[in-house]
């Protein structure tokens, strides 16, 4: 399958899948880059939506309407010589009537094309974009049976012939199929003015009610310049003047300037008519070819830039290198809101701050220095953990106070110095917990209140010795 | 495997948001466990970045380290060898002497196995003795740091104070960061400060740098092309109705829950753009719920948080009717008169304006929403957008929409002309059941120029 026929078919899925890509086409994308991760999905999801024959069915109705319009236009350009022929028995060619009717109006449609080619966006949305889906919609119904359709059938039809006439291939392949026309209708029109030459002599004349002679010499002189480059012999202004009709002609001269006038006919349309529009759809052809090798599905479109996070996310894996063995420890804890009531604190301990800042460690100080016979030291590195242990074992309390700030999170390092504090397990140790707002109002605070308990509970201090205390509290006292 | 790019460990002591930095950072709001604790992690979790087909980078969250100053003492005690290298290593030998330090121990490990080490610190916190062991035995490790300061908008933040202790341990390229008030420029700091660090990888991480960037800007272009494309679709909708009070109100009902139905379809693409699931919005408190937004459209409690005095035109839902455009019907005469004969001519005219012409001539009209129903739908898609850019995978608090306030958006200078569009073209919302031409590209136009302002709008908040 052709790199267009895979876009196609991934911008068809597209139209199926509306706005939201599904995720159920896995593979391992991981390694290609996001077009060929894109390709892949194409592939796996065609399997599933089977879309390809129906845009193959599009691709045959597109040129059997186009063929059978060519076919059209063929008849028409060839049943359209017998209004040349002007007297009943058929022997006689309106010279300049032919030119007219073969030339002017492939003319004026050249030039309506080139106007409209160059305006964007005229060409894909015009009548004749219209006309041809209306007619290939016409065609659809005839040649298609109801009852193998897709279910997607009229979306993916919209969609293929949207895109077709549309703003990327509508301008060149609408400039294609107008052209392609005027060549069949063209080349009508010169194979049977081939054959009514080869089968009929006639003469070669023209009329006029208006016009002068002269007129009639130069379009000739006009139209013969190129011919006449080329050594073909063509008429000259004697021949023009005997052709007006009713000028009698010597037979010697008759036949010969009746191949020349048939010669101008002949190369005026192949020449001026035939050949523009061949090169022009032969280079329609090409450009429609190179449209489609280029066509490039746009990934900014909302779906793939989804599809890319789908396809490819930006972590695509996830491994744990260094599990933990150990669990959790979890402690069961009594309703810890009576906790906060408790406010029974011995005078007698041996008070210790813990990482208190300074501005708390001041407030606290100032309240609590009296209270105790030790002054409060506040333990925030190795070397005051040290002093604090060798504290505690030189002054030979039996009990501990503990200040500590409720903002701070109780971590383990925390546990491990109060579990080095408690050498004699007769000790009691006390847990104040210091903080700026009432417990029961502040969710931070009672959800941190509640990892102090844990902690302590891990620590070996009962729940009955843990107090919370309001700052301002402690200050007013 | 030469996959692999780089690998970076994220250590520092609990509750410091190390998870939370590798969520945002992988767009991943499942990786691993957050919870306001102390070990909330206890494994080494790693995660791969994709750079592209192949190229990764290996991230590896680890547990807190807890217990530094016990950590040091031992580590000092273990070994009087003066390399630090050494001595974590013959810490790490003896590691059955010292259960409790098992969690800890983890995390040297991945000091010493990956390339380069994110320091994250709480700057709440006061730069205690614990910090300065930990940053201690890092410094043991040899390993490029790149100090990560979290909580940077929370209160009682104090960046600068740390900022001059890690600059005393001559780490002076610290990045800040903060989860919950994501922001991108914040993110590619992070990557930049590793392009410096590790010299012999900038190719790498620029080509890291390139492809977040790319990214970045794709989601978001996206995101603004699914807004334009429900203004246009919420502006064609349509329906035809008999010229009386009851079918005007049967379906003005209608009309509205059409457009709500609409708001939900982007809301889900856009919520599966960036990559949130349920989950996600409950723990954000997004303001939605099941897919939804809590606050219906058309509830007064809406109108008001956007500013609009419920006037009760808009409770009715008003729709308006959609008159036929004679300029833009002179225009198509004249595009299709050019194109060709009269036959295009009638055809276009019948293709454009069959159906009004119709309903006129039928005593009916069109019902199409209203100008203020429209305004209040794009202001709360732009500050959804707001809301979801800002948003780490990581965040926790509410958004407030009521920031944005209809009659203080002001709409980009084309929104009427976009609006009068949109209007003439049914075909180009599927529910309408119209039977023109798509015109598939017109629309794709339109909203390509919507998202350009959107665009414009966006750099314009940036900016401030
Ligand atoms: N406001 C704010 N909160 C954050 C930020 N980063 C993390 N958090 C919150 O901080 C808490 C801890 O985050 P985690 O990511 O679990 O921290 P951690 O470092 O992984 O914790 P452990 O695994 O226990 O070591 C959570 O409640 C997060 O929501 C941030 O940048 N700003
Ligand atoms: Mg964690």
């Amino acid at each position: 399958m052709s790199l267009y026929q895979d876009r196609l078919l991934t911008e068809g899925i597209r139209i199926i899948e509306k706005s939201t890509p599904s995720d159920q086409f896995h593979a391992d994308y991981a390694e290609l880059s996001f077009e060929q991760a894109l390709t892949k999905r194409t592939k796996l999801a065609e399997l599933r939506y089977q879309i390809a024959p129906v845009l193959k069915h599009f691709q045959q109705l597109f040129t059997v309407f186009c063929g059978l319009l060519s076919i059209l236009f063929f008849i028409l350009g060839a049943s359209s010589v017998s209004q040349l022929l002007v007297n009943q028995s058929n022997s006689q060619i309106n010279f300049f009537w032919a030119i007219v009717l073969f030339l002017a109006p492939n003319l004026l449609s050249l030039i309506i094309w080139l106007f409209v080619f160059f305006k964007p966006g005229a060409l894909s949305s015009s009548w004749l974009a219209n006309v041809s889906l209306s007619l290939i919609s016409l065609l659809d119904k005839l040649l298609h049976k109801a009852h193998d359709q897709h279910p997607y059938y009229t979306s993916l039809f919209r969609y293929y012939f949207e895109h077709q006439f549309g703003a990327y291939f509508g301008r060149a392949r609408l400039s294609l199929v107008s052209h392609l026309w005027w060549t069949c209708y063209l080349l009508g029109a010169t194979l049977s003015l081939l054959l009514v030459l080869a089968t009929h002599q006639v003469d070669f004349i023209w009329q006029t009610t208006i016009l002068s002679e002269s007129v009639f010499t130069q379009i000739t002189q006009l139209l013969t310049t190129p011919p006449h480059f080329l050594g073909i012999t063509v008429p000259n202004a004697n021949d023009v003047a005997q052709a007006s009709i009713g000028a009698i002609n010597s037979l010697s001269s008759a036949q010969q300037s009746r191949v020349s006038w048939a010669n101008l006919l002949i190369f005026s349309l192949t020449v001026y008519a035939l050949l523009p529009r061949v090169m022009l759809m032969l280079f329609f052809k090409h450009r429609v070819k190179s449209k489609k090798r280029q066509f490039q599905v746009n990934f900014s479109l909302p779906y793939y830039v989804q599809l890319k996070g789908q396809l490819q996310p930006v972590s695509n894996r996830s491994f744990i290198s260094d599990p933990d063995s150990e669990g959790r420890d979890s402690v069961d804890l009594a309703d810890r809101h009576d906790l906060v009531r408790n406010s029974r604190f011995p005078t007698d301990a041996l008070p210790l701050a813990i990482e208190l800042n300074s501005a708390l460690l001041s407030k606290v100080r100032g309240q609590i220095d009296p209270i105790y016979s030790v002054s409060l030291i506040n333990v925030i590195d190795g070397q005051t953990q040290q002093q604090a242990i060798s504290l505690i074992s030189d002054s030979n309390v039996n009990d501990l106070a503990l200040y500590v700030d409720i903002k701070r999170v109780p971590d383990r390092g925390w546990l491990s110095f109060v579990k080095k504090c408690n050498t004699d397990p007769s000790m009691m140790i006390y847990l104040v917990i210091l903080g700026e707002v009432i417990l029961l109002e502040d969710e931070r605070a009672s959800l941190r209140f509640k990892d102090w308990i844990e902690m302590a509970a891990q620590a070996g201090i009962d729940a009955s010795r843990i107090t919370y205390k309001q700052i301002n509290e402690v200050e007013s006292e | 495997m030469n996959k692999q790019l780089l690998s970076v460990a994220v250590v520092g002591h609990a509750n410091t948001g190390k998870t939370s930095l590798i969520r945002t950072l992988l767009r991943d709001a499942s990786f691993g466990e957050v919870a306001d604790k102390a070990g909330t992690t206890r494994h080494v979790e790693g995660a791969e970045i994709r750079v592209d087909n192949n190229q990764n980078l290996v991230i590896y969250d680890t547990p807190g380290l807890e217990d530094s100053i016990n950590l040091l003492q031992v580590i000092d005690g273990q070994s009087h060898q003066n390399d630090g290298v050494d001595r974590l290593l013959s810490f790490i030998q003896h590691e059955v002497n010292f259960p409790e330090l098992s969690q800890e121990l983890k995390v040297l490990k991945a000091l010493l196995s990956n390339d380069i080490i994110f320091y994250v610190v709480d700057v709440r916190e006061p730069i205690l003795g614990k910090y300065r062991d930990e940053l201690k035995i890092l410094s043991y490790a040899a390993k490029p740091i790149i100090p990560v300061l979290n909580f940077i908008d929370s209160p009682g933040a104090d960046v600068a104070a740390w900022q001059a202790q890690l600059a005393r341990l001559n780490l002076h390229a610290f990045v800040s960061f903060d989860s919950v008030v994501f922001r991108f420029s914040d993110e590619l700091k992070i990557y930049q400060k590793m392009q410096t660090l590790l010299a012999h990888r900038e190719q790498q991480l620029a080509q890291l740098i390139e492809q977040r960037k790319q990214q970045w800007q794709e989601r978001e272009v996206a995101a603004q092309q699914l807004i334009a494309q429900l203004l246009v679709e919420a502006a064609a909708c349509r329906f035809k109705v008999d010229n009386n009070e009851q079918s005007i109100e049967v379906y003005s009902e209608k009309l509205q829950s059409r457009i709500r139905q609409l708001e939900r379809q982007t809301l889900t693409q856009l919520l599966a753009l960036y990559q949130f699931k349920q989950d996600d919005i409950d723990q954000h408190d997004l303001p939605i719920q099941e897919g939804q937004w809590e606050l219906d459209l058309f509830s007064s409690d809406n109108l008001q948080e956007f500013g609009v005095k419920a006037t009760s035109n808009f409770v009715k839902g008003a729709g308006v009717g959609v008159a036929v455009d004679l300029v833009a019907a002179g225009m198509t005469l004249g595009a299709a008169a050019l194109a060709g004969g009269v036959a295009g001519v009638l055809w276009g005219v019948k293709q454009r304006y069959y159906d009004e012409i119709q309903a006129k001539v039928t005593g009916h009209r069109y019902l199409c929403a209203d100008d203020l129903t429209l305004q209040v739908l794009w202001a709360r898609q732009l500050s959804l957008l707001l809301a979801l850019q800002q948003r780490g995978h990581a965040s926790m608090t509410k958004v407030s929409l009521a920031t944005v306030q209809s009659d203080k958006i002001e709409l980009p200078k084309k929104w009427g002309k976009w609006l009068r569009r949109a209007r003439q073209h049914p075909q180009w919302l599927a529910s309408n059941n119209s039977d023109q031409p798509l015109l598939a590209d017109k629309k794709q136009l339109i909203i390509e120029q919507i998202t350009t302002a959107l665009a414009a709008i966006s750099e314009g908040k940036v900016a401030d």
